[in-house]
């Protein structure tokens, strides 16, 4: 599953290759479109993600800890989200260096950075309620048609969330990115009181 | 099929029937809005329910999850009772071409069920609010339903209430198909997950892969359910894809299911 969504991030670069002479802004503008992260990225982020976790790998005996399955959560999903990230960030940053050139490269990385906040907050959003619930559908869906029904508040000039649109001042992307960790913080937070809760 | 139905967990199927009646309901919400007058002259019930609505993202969204809600009540319930063990159960009681029936049978209909009843009740309300008034090619030419995007566009002016009940007849049809190809697949892995991985990436795969121009027209799936879509269709894609993703099922089902019996 990885490779085919390694494959339609390929495609979908492919695609943009075919656009011509556009100015950086308006190639960062095509290349980070909220469509493209509502219905492309974010939906195979979290169908690879979460289809292949494990929380008790290692079981409670093994440590004592119920922590170790928040530990194991945590450590899968960001193997595979990493690589996620790292498979996406790449193609993206290529491409904007190709046709924009190496220097105005960075904004295309400043994007994939704010996809990956955004991604990371939503699949914690997604792991948050496999745990609560124990279904991972429910959570895929839960997750993914949330952030599709909310995409126009949720982008909306004061929120803190889907900032990867168009570049924005230093100060604002810190409060934006502090507002998300915060957030994700909690989502983890909300995880461990679960697990604590639940009977063995 | 009366064993099955009664092993099966309501909750997935509420579950599913309310995320996707809500999801429908919500596109009709705006039209209700239209109660109080402000509503154009020539608005009609055909030219502004789910199908054929381009413009809110909300029937875009409903088609995109349309695969994952098929799958939630009963895609991965053969799986699961394979996995563990309560299948073995089950044959020692049951003949086994009764369990056959029960789990393929109810895993299309429930799958072609809720996505396609939300449907109905959406054109439903629709017919409630607004006057059935045929669709004008002139009057109507801002939903742009012309021979490319449109299956049968002949039909959607002439006879529009028919050609309405044809596109939730093929949701219908791939909505139960997308539920059987998973249950299918949950006869060859261990992993629940597999697949409704497979079919919702399948279907994003084939939208993103669209705008490249590999095929003249849309093989998405979520294109040819609709009325209108905004991509091209022709009746031989929607076919061969059905035929294809149907041959696909059918082996994995009945492949599945023999080496689950002989074993």
């Amino acid at each position: 599953m990885g490779l085919f969504a390694t494959v339609i991030s390929g495609l979908r670069w492919w695609h943009w290759a075919q656009s011509p002479n556009l100015a950086p802004l308006a190639v960062y503008k095509t290349l980070f479109e909220i469509n493209g992260f509502s219905w492309g990225y974010l939906p195979i982020g979290l169908i690879v993600g979460l289809s292949v976790i494990s929380p008790r790998l290692n079981d409670y005996g093994v440590t004592g800890s119920r922590l170790i399955w928040i530990h194991q959560l945590g450590v899968q999903s960001l193997l595979l989200q990493g690589s996620l990230w790292l498979v996406w960030t790449g193609i993206m940053v290529a491409r904007f260096a190709e046709l924009v050139g190496w220097p105005a490269s960075w904004i295309g990385l400043w994007g994939c950075v704010q996809v990956g906040l955004n991604q990371a907050f939503f699949v914690s959003v997604a792991l948050t309620v496999y745990v609560a619930t124990q279904q991972k559908l429910i959570a895929i869906v839960g997750a993914w048609l949330s952030e599709m029904l909310l995409a126009d508040l949720l982008s909306g000039p004061q929120s803190p969330f889907l900032r990867f649109q168009s570049p924005a001042t230093p100060e604002m992307t810190g409060v934006a990115t502090g507002l998300l960790i915060g957030g994700m913080g909690l989502l983890w937070g909300l995880m461990v009181l679960i697990i604590n809760r639940r009977d063995l | 099929m009366g064993v099955v139905w009664q092993r099966l967990n309501k909750r997935p199927l509420i579950l599913a029937f309310s995320i996707s009646l809500v999801l429908a309901m919500s596109q009709l919400y705006p039209t209700l809005r239209l109660v109080g007058g402000q509503s154009n002259y020539f608005d009609s019930a055909y030219t502004r329910w789910l199908a054929v609505d381009n413009f809110q993202s909300i029937s875009q969204v409903y088609y995109l999850v349309l695969p994952l809600l098929a799958a939630l009540p009963m895609g991965s319930v053969l799986n699961q009772d394979r996995v563990t063990g309560f299948l073995t159960q089950l044959r020692m009681k049951v003949p086994t071409t009764v369990l056959f029936r029960g789990y393929f049978g109810w895993s299309f209909l429930l799958g072609g069920l809720v996505t396609a009843l939300p449907l109905l009740v959406n054109l439903w309300g629709h017919l409630l609010v607004l006057p059935s008034y045929q669709p004008d090619n002139l009057l109507h030419s801002n939903i742009l339903a012309i021979s490319f995007n449109t299956l049968s566009v002949g039909m959607y002016y002439s006879q529009p209430l028919l050609h309405a009940a044809l596109a939730i007849g093929r949701t219908f049809v791939w909505g139960g198909l997308l539920s059987l190809f998973v249950t299918g697949v949950g006869l060859h892995t261990r992993q629940r997950f597999m697949g409704i991985g497979l079919v919702v990436l399948m279907q994003l795969g084939l939208i993103l892969v669209q705008p490249l121009g590999v095929t003249p027209q849309s093989l998405a799936p979520a294109d040819f359910f609709r009325e209108t879509a905004n991509a091209n269709v022709s009746w031989a894609a929607a076919l061969g894809v059905t035929a294809v993703f149907s041959g696909v099922t059918l082996y994995l089902v009945i492949r599945g299911w023999r080496r689950l019996v002989r074993a």
